[in-house]
């Protein structure tokens, strides 16, 4: 028997106006303090508690990926909802002491008590940001609009094959791998 | 001047008792009141009803009145109604009700039955009913400590201990004597003579401060019972005299129950009258005899204060009266109190029989110093007529109530004779042994092995005494950082294992990862290098120290809902000293189970018989011929060494019940412990289904013999 899909998508938590497009910042920390001031507002909470959290985050681990994008993420207490937030830079900033250099920072912030949630749009996350091709169309979005419609679609793709795969336990490393295929299709969908 | 913080060794047990001298002692001063009150209202009640029209005190006789005749007619009719009305299912009175709530009711004892039958008893007494105030006070008193214990949402050990504390508040105030109190209401609860252990020191403490307060409204410096001398036991020859009240005593207990059950049981069903009309028939028998004998209507002990005092003699109407009439007037007395009071409370349901039992022993008692002064005039002492009376108390009340080591200390208080103690100790011991079988408290237990109560006391007693520093593990091997990802935890964890990851920051405890945060993590692939263990893992962590007694600790597995809880320092709670797993706690209550079981053997050999016969049995299982419907033997599976027999689930995978495992040195697990990994050499002893082969189970074909 198939997943339901999960109601906590990105998607659902992402907004126009909590995606910023061809920005330029000059340090991660930068980044992570721009995304903090848009989804403060939003989820309501303090952006420095945000920033304070995704920062300390990044310090214990790192959460750039090999692919040149970062999924900072936190939760805080007392959140009521999730909050995501998507950066795409016009140029790559060295994000860690590894030596990551990163141009897509898809953000999220989530309530301290619901973790299986949390680890959801987290696995969505690193989903859609393996597809290189989803990444590319993203860098050349014309709007933030048009970049949440793709991610919109992107995500319907991922829970729609989650579904068809069954257990995650067996299918999902085989979905995982295969992300870019089927993403790539939606992706290229979006021709700007 | 800093404070010098007591180690948590000694804090905490502190606290624990303390807890209880407080609550046990709230629960006393309550108890006391209450007695204060329905010992006011009695005072109040006789004096100005049924006190109006006879001398309950007095030695007069047929003295027929209408008053007495339908008083307590009227009185019965009332607490019928009151009873029938406010407490209708309430068919236990006085201390079978506390009885009943201790063992049956896990220490459960609602405030409004007693305080109902509290009411009515007070109102049947005032109207000349032959019943006393001693058994509702106790059944209220552990109301209250219930009712307490319950509006603190304590557990129903405490509750318990509350309980009986509430009922030694009640009788230690109500009769005047604490200790009594205490020893009556710890050992009430049994048929046997044994003691409710864990409830005497609240007891006791209950019992002191509920004494005081009664005392503090009626004044202190008197005893119930006032006898005129120091009463003594001077002579062994006495001893004669003493064994026949024993046995006298042991003869009125049984009148008296024999009597109530009858009047409980038979009529009821003849006649199925209701309870108002019952009590109101049994209130005009009781009127009846209260006509030809008002003593039967004393529920304060005046009459038999009286007899112990000498002034029963010295009345005007007794002037000339033979030494034969006063034996024949205390006999009667005694007699008639036995049905008058089995009346009274059976067909009432109001009133209680503890304190009759009281005043029919001390009728007893005058009735054999009568008998012997009418036999042998002058042989025998005065001093030896009153010593009868109070010794006599004592007797009824060991055997009605199966409480001889509280009878006698009860009786000591109430009179102050604590030279009797020999004469009440024989007295008392054969009152009981003779008389114990007729015992009024129908919901005792034998003892307390035959208490719902105290089933499984030996594994709780072994939980209690095991600490958590004795079977904890120091260096658990799972211990990661906030910084650990999920995919390091995936790949540390062993192969059939389900650990939970201890998380140390700076060698200080973080928080814990368990299974089920793992699996929920597994089950979102690509995220294993995204997530760390801080991500995942629960920081409001339950944790435990070493000096907590395992008993204490279960209850926190239970509630956190982890297999394993991490042990911090005394002091600190997020020093981290080790684990305590489920397993530990399993394997140490087996160890000391076997133990037990050694140590069984050596003491009752026929239970080790029972043993070997049952090894025997299943060896000769084991060497018959295999059938497919019958037991088999069969060597472990290779696909599930390693294994459990609960994670292999035999019955699905091979329709197997396995019901004994043999270890390679030939011993057998039976029944087999289902959570121990198997071993290769092990073989199982299964029963299989008639119509699933042998080797249904995956990879099969090996799994026969």
């Amino acid at each position: 028997m198939g997943r339901s899909v999960s109601n906590v998508l990105i998607s659902q938590n992402l907004s126009p106006e909590t995606i910023e497009l061809a920005r330029r910042v000059d340090t991660a920390e930068d980044a992570i303090k721009l995304l903090s001031a848009r989804l403060a507002p939003l989820l309501p909470v303090d952006r420095t508690a945000i920033e304070r959290a995704v920062i300390s985050r990044e310090r214990a681990r790192t959460t750039a990926l090999p692919n040149g994008a970062a999924i900072p993420h936190c939760r805080l207490p007392g959140l009521r909802r999730f909050g995501c937030a998507l950066l795409v830079l016009a140029a790559p900033v060295r994000w860690d002491h590894e030596g990551h250099c990163v141009d897509v920072v898809l953000m999220i912030v989530g309530p301290a008590e619901n973790v299986s949630d949390h680890l959801r749009i987290l696995a969505n996350s690193s989903r859609l940001l393996d597809s290189p091709t989803l990444r590319a169309r993203l860098k050349t979005a014309p709007g933030p609009a048009q970049a949440h419609e793709l991610i919109t679609a992107a995500e319907r793709a991922i829970e729609s094959r989650r579904q068809e795969t069954g257990t995650a336990h067996d299918s999902g490393d085989r979905l995982h791998s295969r992300a870019d295929d089927y993403l790539a299709e939606v992706a290229n969908r979006f021709n700007w | 001047m800093d404070k010098i913080p007591l180690p948590a060794i000694i804090r905490e047990p502190a606290g624990t008792w303390g807890r209880i001298f407080l609550l046990s002692g709230i629960v006393g001063i309550l108890a006391g009141m209450a007695a204060a009150g329905l010992e006011f209202g009695l005072h109040v009640g006789v004096e100005n009803i049924i006190g109006r029209f006879t001398h309950v005190s007095g030695a007069g006789v047929l003295s027929f009145n209408k008053w007495i005749l339908l008083l307590p007619a009227a009185g019965g009719v009332i607490a019928g109604l009151l009873i029938g009305w406010l407490c209708p299912q309430g068919r236990l009175h006085g201390t079978n009700q506390l009885i009943h709530a201790f063992h049956q009711n896990s220490g459960n004892l609602a405030l409004r039955d007693p305080a109902v039958k509290a009411v009515a008893a007070v109102g049947i007494i005032s109207f000349g009913g032959s019943a006393g105030p001693e058994g509702p006070i106790a059944a209220l008193g552990a109301a209250i400590g219930s009712s307490v214990a319950r509006g603190l949402n304590l557990s129903p050990q405490l509750r318990r201990v509350l309980l009986v504390s509430g009922c030694a508040g009640g009788v230690g105030a109500i009769f005047q004597c604490p200790l009594g109190g205490a020893l009556f209401a710890t050992s009430v609860l049994y048929r046997e003579p044994e003691m409710e252990a864990e409830s005497i020191v609240p007891a006791f403490v209950s019992s002191v401060l509920s004494y005081s307060t009664f005392m503090a409204f009626w004044g202190f410096g008197h005893y119930l019972i006032e006898p005129p001398t120091r009463l003594v036991f001077s002579t062994p020859l006495e001893l004669v005299p003493y064994t026949l009240l024993g046995l006298l005593c042991a003869g009125l207990a049984i009148l008296l129950s024999v009597t109530i059950r009858f009047v409980e049981r038979r009529p009821l069903r003849l006649f199925a009258l209701p309870r108002w009309a019952f009590a109101g028939l049994g209130g005009l028998a009781v009127g009846c005899i209260g006509c030809l004998l008002p003593q039967i209507m004393d529920a304060q002990y005046h009459f038999i204060q009286n007899a112990v005092s000498g002034r029963l003699f010295a009345l005007p109407e007794t002037a000339g009266r033979s030494p034969w009439e006063w034996v024949a007037l205390f006999g009667l007395v005694a007699a008639a109190k036995c049905i008058a009071s089995a009346l009274t409370v059976g067909t009432s349901g109001a009133g209680g029989l503890l304190g009759p039992s009281v005043f029919i022993g001390g009728a007893a008692g005058a009735f054999l110093g009568a008998l012997l002064n009418a036999l042998l005039p002058g042989v025998f002492p005065e001093q030896l007529r009153e010593s009868l009376i109070a010794v006599g108390m004592a007797g009824v009340l060991s055997a009605a109530m199966r409480t001889p080591m509280a009878a006698v200390v009860m009786v000591m208080e109430m009179t102050g004779s604590y030279g009797l103690i020999v004469p009440l100790m024989l007295v008392c011991v054969i009152a009981y042994v003779v008389g114990r079988r007729w015992g009024l408290n129908s919901t005792q237990v034998q003892s307390a092995s035959d208490s719902p109560v105290h089933v499984g006391d030996a594994l709780v007693h072994l939980l209690k005494n095991v600490r958590v520093q004795d079977v904890m593990t120091r260096n658990w091997p799972h211990v990661i950082t906030p910084f650990t990802t999920l995919g390091e935890m995936i790949c540390s964890i062993p192969s059939g294992s389900r650990p939970v990851f201890i998380v140390l920051e700076n060698s200080r405890l973080a928080g814990v990862v368990s299974v089920s945060d793992i699996s929920r993590a597994i089950s979102e692939p690509g995220i294993s290098e995204l997530v760390i263990a801080s991500d995942i893992m629960t920081a409001q962590v339950t944790t435990i120290r070493p000096h907590q007694p395992l008993y204490e600790v279960l209850a926190l597995f239970r509630s956190a809902n982890h297999n394993v809880l991490p042990v911090v320092s005394e002091d600190d709670d997020r020093q981290f000293l080790g684990v305590l797993s489920r397993q530990a706690i399993y394997q140490a209550v087996r160890s000391r189970s076997e133990e037990m079981r050694d140590h069984l053997h050596r003491e009752h050999a026929g239970i080790a018989t029972i043993e070997q016969d049952e090894q025997l049995y299943q060896l000769a299982l084991c060497a018959q011929t295999p059938r497919p419907d019958t037991i088999q033997r069969i060597p472990v599976p290779p696909e599930v060494v390693g294994k459990s027999i609960r994670e292999t689930d035999f019955r699905r995978h091979y329709g197997a019940q396995i019901i004994s495992v043999q270890n390679a040195d030939g011993t057998m697990q039976c029944p087999p412990d289902v959570n121990a990994p198997l071993k290769s050499d092990q073989v199982l002893l299964a029963i299989l289904a008639d119509s699933i082969p042998v080797n249904a189970g995956p990879d099969s074909g090996k799994s026969a013999d």
